[in-house]
């Protein structure tokens, strides 16, 4: 049969599928760098997995209307008689056409990951775990997207099937998506069933192996389904496609009832500390963002050497990670972990160290509230850095004319209160206080 | 002579319509034209004999295997070659492609498949466009495409339904000279409606009108029917129209 699939992949849709997946897919993450956004998926190999994820809500309808067309094909080339007068089965004669599509996407995905590859490989310093299994759930993701087609084309044999069922996929997992957003964020249980995942991962974050398995369940029983819908001769082997689907469906089941945490847990080799061992005060970043050290030590010692004016300086800077629950010490300065990809100005790094005198962004979801921390911990860093403004990006003048006068206020009140209140946004901040409140130089509290 | 068709009191209907109403008919190896008017049954009796329709109501036996009940279609249609009067090809498939899709179809072993499908194709003057899309073929090539797959397998019986459209008269001579070859070892029936083709390459001739048989000789039987009043360039032109003529001015014979 080789020969013959062979000649599939070559004369039949799989090629064009395949392509199209790879060129569709490699657009899509490139496309991000006239946005610069590649960050998305660059940092890591697990990133690059759980985007290509994403992109299936784009490449799983054109897989299934790719299918649904193959499947027209005996339709369309008037065939019919002279295949129904050959000893072969239907079964064994659409066997190959099967394969054909199966090997097409399944190479056009894995060249998606193959475009990222460079990418990856130059910027990632930390690999991540698991993101084989990521991408082989996404390969029967889209084989199952390319079966169901070939099946529902088979039982349709339309010349518009190809077309509604591309469009109608694309609406319904667009709508999908939609709803995921109105249900509980806490319990994505229905969310993961669907063939793509709805949001990226953080660097920190992993998929869990339970919801990998459980999608695989799900998605080969989809394989299973469209398959035996594809090669079925008769209506009861039709009516049982929906046997697979529904197997698979009770086994994920279990395997996908679990909370958000658990479905993507923060991956414990990620955020492992990498530290300097030069014997020059501590800076350390976290595995997944190791290969940002080299570049974040020179502005770390200096956002070190202007907290020193502060009283129970600290001593050390770390890469802060969200959602781990441990107290930041006083001896530490903590940088959010997404200011180390910001900018590649050292002088503007030291400035991100220095706002909230070196603690993490905590506020809670009052946009006002934000705002005014947020204009609390820059007037902070420029405090410490000795001028205003401190290295950073532009701000509207509405903006600024605000900043500037909580400067004013700050910088009018004698030297040892200035002090006293920076002081406080730091204290305040190791605890998750209000910041805004303990600089108090006209943020409205 | 072994018979490798044999039908009795054959009725096939397309529809509603009764298209092919009360045949017997009893054919072994040899080329054998099935010539008829339009509308004669002759493309629904092809159909019939290759399997793609199934009779209505006889006896139908193909190389020994009765036709009603459940019979075994594969053994029967492994030993059929079939060229339908609309031949509906791959059109991204090359020629080699698809002559060799259709032999593992026809479950020619893999060994020898590519081998057959040379052979075929040299059989029909096709080897040199071997590496030619379907879609890229002339009216005539596209034909002998379609030979060419019907013979791939080596069939006991091959069925030709106008075989000849879009052959230029030499491809027609080389044609009937295939045609003679394949009838020493299979039973060939070929439908059409040039009748200078089965004077020149048919053993037997069978004439069809209105769904049934009205006569089944050898092409110099049917020249013989014929005079000079009759209607046609050539005796068997005037055979032909004469036993048609005779035919609807009387009942139906049974051969």
């Amino acid at each position: 049969m080789s020969g013959i699939v062979g000649i599939e992949l070559r004369r039949s849709s799989a090629l064009l599928a395949g392509a199209g997946t790879a060129v569709l897919g490699a657009a899509g993450l490139y496309v991000l760098a006239f946005t610069g956004q590649t960050g998305l998926w660059d940092q890591q190999w697990n990133l690059l997995a759980a985007f290509q994820r994403i992109m299936l809500v784009v490449l799983w309808p054109l897989a299934l209307a790719a299918g649904a067309w193959q499947a027209g094909r005996d339709r369309r080339s008037r065939i019919e008689e002279l295949l129904g007068s050959t000893p072969a089965p239907g079964w064994r004669r659409l066997r190959p056409s099967a394969l054909a599509a199966a090997l097409g996407l399944t190479v056009g995905y894995l060249l998606v990951l193959a475009a990222g590859a460079p990418r990856v490989a130059t910027a990632a310093g930390y690999p991540g775990s698991g993101w084989w299994a990521v991408t082989a759930v996404g390969v029967l993701a889209l084989v199952a997207a390319g079966f169901l087609g070939l099946g529902v084309g088979r039982l349709l044999p339309y010349a518009y099937t190809p077309a509604v069922l591309g469009a109608g996929s694309l609406a319904s997992l667009l709508a999908a998506i939609e709803a995921t957003k109105i249900g509980d964020a806490t319990k994505p249980g229905p969310a993961l069933l669907l063939p793509f995942f709805t949001s990226t991962l953080s660097e920190f974050q992993t998929v869990g192996g339970s919801v990998s398995a459980g999608q695989a369940w799900w998605l080969a029983g989809l394989v299973a389904g469209g398959l035996v819908l594809y090669l079925a001769t008769n209506r009861l082997v039709r009516v049982l496609a929906v046997v697979p689907p529904l197997l698979g469906l009770a086994l994920a089941t279990p395997l996908l009832t679990i909370t958000a945490e658990k479905a993507f847990p923060i991956d414990p080799a990620a955020v492992t500390e990498v530290c300097t061992t030069d014997g020059g005060p501590r800076v350390c970043v976290t595995a997944a963002h190791s290969r940002t050290l080299p570049t974040v030590v020179a502005p770390s010692r200096e956002a070190l050497r202007l907290l020193a004016k502060l009283p129970n300086a600290p001593a050390s800077v770390h890469e802060a990670v969200p959602g781990l629950g441990r107290p930041q010490p006083a001896s530490e300065a903590w940088v959010d972990a997404g200011n180390l990809s910001q900018t590649d100005d050292p002088a503007e790094l030291t400035a991100r160290i220095l706002a909230g005198a070196g603690t993490p962004l905590c506020t809670d979801d009052d946009e006002s509230a934000y705002l005014d921390v947020l204009r609390a911990r820059a007037v902070t860093a420029a405090w410490l850095y000795g001028r205003h403004p401190a290295p950073g990006p532009a701000f509207s003048a509405a903006e600024q004319n605000l900043r500037d006068k909580m400067w004013a206020t700050l910088v009018a009140w004698p030297a040892a209160e200035q002090e006293r209140r920076v002081a406080a946004v730091r204290t305040a901040g190791l605890t998750c206080g209000d910041q805004a409140a303990a600089l108090g130089a006209g943020a409205g509290r | 002579m072994t018979t490798t068709v044999q039908a009795v009191g054959l009725r096939v209907r397309t529809g509603r319509h009764v298209a092919v109403d009360g045949v017997d008919l009893s054919l072994g190896a040899g080329v054998h034209g099935l010539l008829g008017p339009n509308g004669a049954g002759k493309t629904t009796l092809i159909r019939a004999l290759a399997t793609v329709l199934r009779p209505h109501d006889g006896r139908l036996r193909l190389l020994g295997q009765p036709m009603d009940g459940r019979p075994d279609l594969r053994k029967v249609r492994r030993a059929l070659g079939y060229l339908p009067q609309e031949f509906g090809y791959y059109p991204r498939f090359t020629v080699a492609e698809f002559v060799e899709y259709m032999a593992w179809l026809k479950e020619v072993p893999g060994t020898g498949r590519r081998r057959a499908v040379r052979r075929a194709l040299e059989r029909v003057g096709l080897a040199d466009r071997a590496g030619s899309r379907m879609k890229s073929l002339s009216g005539g090539m596209l034909r002998r495409a379609g030979i060419a797959q019907a013979i791939v397998n080596e069939p006991e019986l091959l069925l030709l339904d106008e075989p000849t459209v879009g052959l230029d008269p030499r491809q027609r001579l080389d044609f009937r000279a295939l045609l003679r070859e394949l009838g020493e070892r299979s039973c060939v029936i070929v439908s059409t409606h040039l009748v200078e083709d089965v004077a020149a390459a048919c053993t037997s001739v069978v004439l069809a009108d209105a769904g049934r048989i009205v006569f089944h000789g050898t092409p110099d039987e049917i020249a013989a029917a014929g005079g000079a009043g009759d209607a046609g360039d050539s005796p068997i032109e005037r055979g032909y129209s004469a036993l048609i003529e005779r035919h609807r001015a009387a009942p139906a014979v049974t051969l």
